[in-house]
């Protein structure tokens, strides 16, 4: 399953207007930035696979932890090496280089988390429906955001016939050294960026030709009303925030929160 | 040259699964594999060349264990031609990229390679300094498949070769195939056009639903109307034509064939 594809559901969360969706996740994100404790980061992460659950995307948000946890397993490593303040726990390895190394891939794990569950329950096309309907943003701009997401897992699909023909020919991407298997990027550098510009091309061709510039404001076929959810999980996401604020000033500084 | 032994092979969520399939590719054979789409043609195809493996059974090519062997020491011995050219194509010239699989694989050196190059341009006809991507569809195809023959393959598997070509392109590529199979390159294809498989293949593997229904000489596989519609797949217009014509029609191929029986009655 794609981290970026759009899970079939009936949920709270799927009722929701598509812009509310996405502040809540700007929210989240902007929360995760803020706060500064393991414990505020670990309750985020848990209140997202509590989001995840509830909105039946779980199976897929485990699968996304999968694939990021080994650039996440990278920053960790690279925090410990670099952070040296604190107290030496073992070798170089001090308890602030630990705590800060847990804080930032918790934060990059959870903005990561909170970003892509948005577009795991919500369709693209109703994300930029509710952009120009409801933001009053110019379809043209709110198409090239959605696209731009769509052509995420296509260009990867790509991506990999390309490593599949040039493996074919001899090149070693089945190589085990991660420095050789960089090295020979500049094979698929080439068909992927003039595969990429031709798909485009005729993407645009496609467009124009199905009536792209005769679209108006209400062209779009499914409408989310503002309902008392859309608002109680605004209202709810704000709070997040100054409660983040607040922690951040008052609870820190106490000795029992790391 | 190739072996499939009880081979078992599935995709997660998509067609083209393989259900326990045996068969053996003698060297200098020119085999082809029809049937409908998601039966398994092109995923045989892929493990073949080793980029998929067997999740049962076992896959030999030019001696190799597939299961075994890196692809790219399989590309040494094997050539892959994909349906899509410009996944292939990488390099700004058409020289450069001939000689990128030489390069990769063959361990010759510069002046044995460009020699080898310039030869291989003579004889497909190709300016060294075209870019490749500003090509037909169908120069692309040819450069791509000269970028295999160059590296002497024992065995050519070709994934839909004349998908996009017109005519004129589509036969300059057979030709220029059969030239290498009459040379003693196996080749394995995968085609949708039974006109083009009657003219080129001696033998048809016809597959549905990961099975092989049927495995024999390319005219006697098209006469068996039973694996043809079990496979979806329509024989050729002249074994259409004999069939309803019947009696000494039943067994003519070609169009001169058909032609001469007609005027002698």
């Amino acid at each position: 399953m794609g981290a970026l594809d759009y899970v079939e559901a009936d949920t709270v969360f799927h009722r929701m207007n598509p812009l509310t969706k996405l502040f809540l996740a700007v929210m989240l994100c902007v929360g995760c930035i803020i706060t500064d404790t393991v414990l505020t980061q670990t309750l985020f992460f848990l209140g997202l696979l509590l989001i995840a659950k509830i909105g039946h995307v779980l199976p897929n948000v485990l699968s996304l932890l999968k694939k990021l946890s080994v650039a996440c397993g990278f920053i960790l490593v690279l925090q410990i090496l670099f952070i040296r303040q604190g107290n030496d726990l073992f070798l170089f390895i001090t308890d602030k280089g630990l705590i800060s190394a847990y804080i930032v891939t918790m934060r990059v794990l959870n903005a990561a988390t909170a970003m892509t569950m948005v577009l795991m329950m919500t369709k693209m096309t109703d994300l930029a429906n509710a952009l120009v309907r409801n933001l009053g943003m110019s379809y043209r701009y709110a198409f090239i955001v959605t696209t731009a997401f769509r052509f995420i897992p296509i260009l990867t699909d790509e991506m990999h016939e390309i490593m599949e023909a040039q493996t074919a020919r001899g090149v070693e991407f089945d190589t085990g050294n991660p420095i050789k298997k960089m090295q020979l990027v500049l094979p698929i550098c080439a068909p992927l960026l003039i595969n990429a510009i031709r798909r485009t091309d005729s993407s645009a061709v496609a467009a124009e030709t199905r009536g792209f510039y005769l679209r108006t404001r209400n062209s779009g076929y499914k409408e989310y009303p503002f309902a008392a959810r859309d608002l109680i999980c605004m209202t709810i996401s704000v709070l997040l925030v100054v409660a983040c604020v607040f922690g951040n000033i008052y609870l820190k500084p106490l000795p029992f929160v790391i | 040259m190739i072996a499939f032994q009880n081979v078992s092979f599935e995709y997660e969520n998509q067609s083209g699964t393989i259900h326990d399939i045996s068969f053996h590719i003698k060297k200098g054979e020119f085999v082809a594999i029809i049937g409908s789409n998601g039966a398994g043609k092109s995923t045989v195809s892929k493990l073949t060349m080793g980029l998929l493996k067997p999740l049962s059974g076992r896959v030999r090519v030019a001696g190799l264990d597939t299961k075994k062997t890196k692809v790219s020491q399989i590309a040494a011995h094997v050539g892959f031609l994909f349906q899509n050219p410009d996944r292939q194509i990488c390099q700004n010239t058409v020289r450069e990229e001939i000689g990128f699989g030489l390069k990769m694989v063959s361990g010759k050196s510069e002046e044995e390679i460009a020699e080898q190059v310039e030869q291989i341009l003579a004889e497909y006809g190709f300016c060294g300094e075209d870019a490749p991507f500003s090509l037909s569809r169908g120069e692309r195809q040819r450069v791509a498949l000269a970028s295999l023959i160059a590296l002497s393959p024992e065995l050519l598997i070709l994934d839909e070769p004349t998908t996009g070509l017109d005519y004129r392109e589509c036969m300059q590529m057979m030709h220029a195939i059969k030239k290498l199979n009459a040379e003693g390159v196996t080749v394995l294809m995968v085609c949708h056009d039974m006109e083009v498989v009657l003219d080129f293949a001696d033998r048809v593997l016809i597959m549905t639903e990961g099975r092989i229904l049927a495995d024999g000489a390319t005219a006697e596989v098209f006469r068996n109307e039973e694996a043809m519609k079990a496979a979806s797949v329509m024989p050729p217009q002249m074994i259409q034509l004999g069939a309803r014509l019947g009696g000494k029609f039943a067994g003519v191929n070609h169009i001169p064939e058909m032609v001469a029986l007609l005027k002698e009655n």
